[in-house]
């Protein structure tokens, strides 16, 4: 029985240690929801480097030392984390965010699309971003306090939870508010990616691939007019503000881009709930441009 | 007494031989039997030890030795296999940790250990050179290993070939050396370790190769100009893929690790029933009826040793007897010049003291290193026994 203790203190380490908590999420949201939660009992660090996206990125074999090394490896699951496949995780110390939620993940048969000079890639599969549905992400803040938990049995992680909890709640409740207000009227998305927030919301969305750094192709700005023709939508959201031709293209044809991002690796520093905030409000305002 | 002792060595002396032949009978009577009996003893604490330091064991119905020994020692012995999915439901139970290994891939004719870097936190392995596994295609040697193969980081490996007639079985993969772990005694400083999908990549469920040209906008399904790659390298590991749901793959048993005694309770109530295909085992309690049969041999080995050991010992009380009867004449001369005849008991007692003596400290060299070093020689019996 020694051992076996012995074994689980070495597997969850305890806030008795000197240093802080190692984690690693595999997003700035996760990465905010694990550091809300712990405190100062961990230092929370997200391992992709600034520019690309947490979806798409290899690590090399140093980054994946460091986060093998981390206390707790928080991911976010449902195929986000493309590299995990290929990689040794130690599983004790490891947390699905999404994990036990296989009835509410969406399950995509995507068409193939490339960005930029970029490989052509499809989006089949499971879609990632299930932090958008805001009582999903209160999900995962609650798998990411069990892990911890265990972890840092010292640390006030219930009373936390509750905390982040009510902020989740507080944007499930404004989410639900724009949803009805929406009604039923259809969001252009610029790519894959906000399809748990529309589910959630009732809000459907029509999916017309551009590229955040080229000029829009002909057959793109065909596929758009045929959507606005479809659907008569006239909002269109993305990441980032769209590159200028685009932009142009948009409005020649009344449609307002709206900036809702999924926060997954926003520049250093940024409040990640705070951009959460910003979407729905910029979608507020543009809904309501008065 | 001082010219008792100079008579007898020097009857010694001129006796080497018969001396020598003495004193070699003594220190081997004495040291074989301590000697086994302290290797033993090593040999038996070190199954104990390992046995007790690994909780439970799940795998599929059948011989508890077999699969004691195939989690423990990476012996080959299991022939029907659990899945990662079974695993996957110990961890999903939130009971306790379940760390799969699959074993009966070689590498140089040392035993390839698919696992999951857990395995490396719960046996307390450290790595003394390089760094742990990270990825498919890599692998981290045992200290034994390492230095048998002569391998140190950045080095390569090949897996031997199962069967050079099963078109669809197990390919050589070479695998790239990352890292070498600190000796700790035991079947681990012997093994290859690798990621369970890596050894799903030997076992041809897994594999990698060029990417599928179309003809004509068609598909080629299957084609032989298709290469399979047999090596995974930066440019092409993102090629290597499973054929089969994760869940359904291979392992041949898999440690389970409860968070507490409750918990260990719970899960072996689970796997209780006759006709559930898989059984959770207690090594320690499995090795506790090997080492009982174990002690029954060496029971019976020591009473072996004491009846040779009593024949010798009568040998060699016959051998002085029958020395001292042969000096009877060198007696009487020794009577004649005025020597007492306690003198002469006293000659011939120091001889005999002498070769005892000798006898003792020759045999003392030999089970004193042998004790200094049975836990490193049971090491390696032990890890190398099954």
């Amino acid at each position: 029985m020694k051992l076996l203790v012995l074994t689980i203190a070495l597997a969850l380490p305890t806030a008795a240690q000197a240093e802080p908590l190692n984690v690693q999420a595999s997003n700035d949201v996760l990465a905010m929801f694990a550091q809300r939660l712990a405190g100062d009992a961990a230092t929370v660090t997200m391992p992709v480097p600034d520019g690309i996206d947490p979806a798409t990125w290899q690590p090399r074999i140093a980054a994946i030392a460091a986060v093998q090394d981390a206390g707790l490896i928080v991911l976010n699951g449902a195929g986000y984390e493309g590299w995990s496949t290929r990689v040794s995780l130690p599983r004790a110390r490891t947390v699905d965010t999404t994990h036990g939620m296989d009835a509410e993940l969406i399950h995509l048969a995507g068409q193939s699309h490339s960005h930029g000079a970029g490989p052509t890639h499809s989006h089949d599969g499971v879609a990632p971003v299930v932090w958008l549905d805001f009582s999903l992400a209160a999900r995962q803040a609650g798998a990411i306090a069990a892990a911890l938990t265990r972890a840092l049995p010292d640390a006030p992680v219930a009373a936390n939870l509750a905390a982040l909890q009510t902020d989740l709640a507080d944007l499930d409740a404004e989410a639900k508010a724009l949803g009805a207000a929406m009604q039923g009227q259809t969001l252009l998305v610029w790519q894959p990616g906000y399809e748990y927030f529309g589910r959630a919301y009732g809000i459907p969305l029509r999916e017309v691939t551009f590229d955040a750094a080229e000029p829009p192709s002909p057959a793109q700005l065909a596929a758009l007019d045929a959507a606005v023709a479809d659907t008569q939508a006239r909002l269109m959201l993305w990441d980032a503000a769209p590159p200028p031709d685009t932009a142009t293209a948009l409005a020649a044809r009344g449609i307002m881009p709206v900036i809702f991002t999924t926060a997954a690796n926003p520049p250093e520093g940024a409040d990640v709930l705070g951009m959460l905030q910003a979407n729905l409000a910029a979608l507020r305002a543009a809904l309501d441009p008065a | 007494m001082t010219n008792a002792l100079f008579l007898a060595l020097a009857y010694m002396r001129f006796h080497r031989i018969a001396s020598a032949a003495l004193i070699m009978a003594i220190a081997l009577i004495a040291a074989v039997p301590v000697g086994t009996r302290v290797v033993l003893n090593a040999s038996e604490n070190a199954l104990g030890t390992r046995a007790a330091a690994t909780p439970l064991i799940l795998g599929a119905r059948g011989s508890s030795l077999d699969l004691t020994l195939a989690a423990l020692y990476f012996t080959d012995a299991v022939t029907v296999p659990v899945t990662q999915g079974d695993a996957d439901a110990v961890w999903d139970s939130g009971l306790a940790m379940a760390i799969p290994l699959h074993v009966g891939f070689t590498a140089r004719a040392l035993p390839v250990v698919g696992t999951a870097v857990d395995y490396f936190d719960f046996r307390g392995l450290a790595v003394a050179a390089g760094r742990p596994m990270a990825q498919i295609g890599e692998a981290v040697l045992g200290a034994g290993a390492a230095a048998r193969l002569g391998l140190k980081p950045g080095d390569t490996l090949v897996t031997d070939a199962q069967n050079l007639f099963d078109l669809a079985g197990a390919y050589p993969l070479e695998l790239t050396i990352a890292g070498v772990f600190a000796p700790n005694g035991t079947a681990d400083d012997r093994a290859v370790f690798v990621e369970m999908k890596t050894v799903w990549i030997i076992a041809g469920i897994g594999h990698g190769h060029d990417a599928v040209q179309s003809v004509n906008g068609q598909s080629v399904v299957a084609s032989p100009a298709i290469q399979q790659f047999n090596r995974i390298t930066p440019e092409n590991i993102d090629t290597f893929h499973l054929h089969q749901n994760t869940a359904l793959l291979p392992a041949s048993a898999v440690l389970v690790v409860p968070y507490d005694a409750k918990s260990a309770a719970i899960l072996q109530g689970r796997y209780l029933e006759g006709d559930n295909p898989l059984h959770l085992i207690i090594p320690a309690t499995v090795i506790e009826g090997l080492l009982q049969t174990l002690f029954r041999i060496g029971r019976i080995l020591d009473a072996v040793v004491l009846i040779v050991g009593a024949a010798t010992v009568t040998a060699i009380a016959l051998a002085l007897s029958l020395a001292t009867q042969l000096r009877a004449g060198e007696m009487q001369t020794l009577f004649r010049l005025g020597a007492h005849r306690a003198t002469i008991a006293k000659t011939i007692g120091a001889q005999i003291a002498i070769i005892l003596s000798l006898g003792a400290v020759l045999a003392a060299t030999i089970v004193i290193p042998l004790a200094y070093l049975s836990p490193q020689i049971a090491a390696m019996l032990v890890a190398a026994a099954p």
